[in-house]
């Protein structure tokens, strides 16, 4: 057999596994030479590659809304989803202690800003926003910082929440418009122990924030906030 | 659309556990996925479930998608449709569901204005597929398509499943010839 024939029949069989038409123990076989023979790769890669066109003809169809948070749920039972309603979000509330023998606690520099050692910190998972910390600069005011983030559409803006125990969400004021990048803001020393065992919630409101002092149904992102202390 | 090196940077961030990126490409590419577990799986819970075990296996592999050298959408394709292709035969194997004959006839492929605006490698394809035997071209299509094995063809077309092997070997020889000029 010349080496021409042995490409000529590898390359059919490449098509063929490709296509699924090799029985399982074919199929094995082939995938055994392809980890150790790059020419058979890409022989196999060549043929996915083109079948993959067919799929053009395809119409999309978006998957059911709930779908996200069932793979979330497979991938992540113990935490948090993106969305959802209030009641969920109750839950979270302590949830936060359970991953506390994990962290350690980060100072966080910003440029021309006070070195802040966070006491709690939160790591959203809505690609608009990343990481919350809260702790007190050196002159001991507590600041909220939102680590990079995405302003919301125009006529809405995302407010951020403080939901702790059993008490009525506390809003933490509205993800500012017209720039992007860090957001700081002071916190009234009042509210600072309810992070702790506490959630952030990002809702999105009207211009202006919540027009009933309690978030709407449309919650982005809620997290249990990580006790750093 | 998302961009190749946009789909590869979430694949990447994904290798680190990165769950806004795995949103970002979950939001990118769950509506073309969902359409390929649909097609083969013909039911659209059975295809919704398939699409979560899809998004759970790129979640854990998302680091070995470059390893065949496929592109990322390739790959990320090639996970959905292998994974539908092992649910449709567990359920045959299961004697579940037959083959859906009225199914099977429906689809008669892109017609004149779909491939009038096809990208090139689909153009060359649908090109080089419509130089084989109609019914040569359709049996490509439903294995790719729709997850056909060899004794689904050999049963369709009522001939021994080594004629229609032979028929698509053949068939597949003249493809990559065409595709190669």
């Amino acid at each position: 057999m010349t080496g021409t024939d042995d490409t000529d029949d590898d390359g059919i069989l490449a098509a063929e596994y490709a296509l699924g038409l090799l029985d399982r123990p074919e199929a094995e076989a082939f995938e055994a030479r392809m980890a150790a023979e790059p020419a058979l790769r890409a022989l196999y890669a060549e043929w996915e590659e083109r079948f993959a066109a067919l799929t053009d003809e395809l119409p999309e169809v978006a998957p059911p809304g709930s779908t996200y948070d069932d793979i979330e749920d497979r991938l992540f039972p113990l935490q948090k989803r993106r969305a959802g309603g209030m009641g969920w979000l109750r839950g979270l509330v302590g949830a936060g202690v359970l991953v506390a023998a994990l962290a350690v606690a980060v100072l966080f520099f910003a440029p021309g800003e006070p070195a802040v050692v966070a006491d709690f910190r939160a790591d959203l998972t809505h690609p608009a926003f990343d990481t919350i910390g809260v702790g007190a600069t050196d002159d001991g005011v507590f600041h909220l910082i939102l680590f990079d983030y995405v302003e919301p559409p125009e006529g809405s803006d995302y407010e951020l929440w403080l939901v702790a125990g059993d008490e009525p969400p506390v809003s933490l004021g509205l993800v500012p418009r017209g720039e992007t990048g860090d957001y700081w803001t002071e916190l009234p020393p009042e509210i600072t122990a309810a992070f702790a065992g506490g959630a952030v919630a990002v809702s999105v409101e009207p211009a202006g924030g919540s027009p009933t002092g309690a978030p709407s149904d449309q919650i982005l992102d809620a997290v249990g906030f990580t006790d750093l202390r | 659309m998302a961009t190749r090196a946009e789909i590869e940077t979430w694949l990447a961030q994904v290798t680190l556990g990165d769950r806004a990126a795995f949103a970002s490409l979950y939001d990118a590419t769950s509506a073309k996925l969902y359409a390929v577990t649909l097609r083969i799986l013909n039911d659209r819970d059975a295809a919704e479930d398939a699409l979560q075990e899809v998004y759970v296996k790129i979640w854990h592999k998302a680091g070995q998608y470059s390893v065949n050298g496929l592109s990322p959408m390739t790959w990320l394709i090639a996970v959905a449709r292998n994974h539908a292709i092992d649910r449709l035969r567990a359920r045959k194997a299961a004697g579940s569901r037959p083959l859906d004959e009225a199914d099977a006839v429906a689809d008669a492929g892109p017609g004149p204005e779909a491939l009038a605006v096809a990208s090139g490698e689909r153009a060359a394809l649908a090109a080089c597929l419509g130089e084989l035997e109609a019914d040569k071209a359709q049996m490509v299509r439903r294995c790719y398509l729709d997850g056909w094995t060899y004794r689904d063809l050999a049963e369709t077309a009522d001939v021994p499943l080594n004629t229609v092997r032979t028929w698509l070997r053949r068939s597949l020889m003249k493809l990559r010839e065409c595709l190669s000029r």
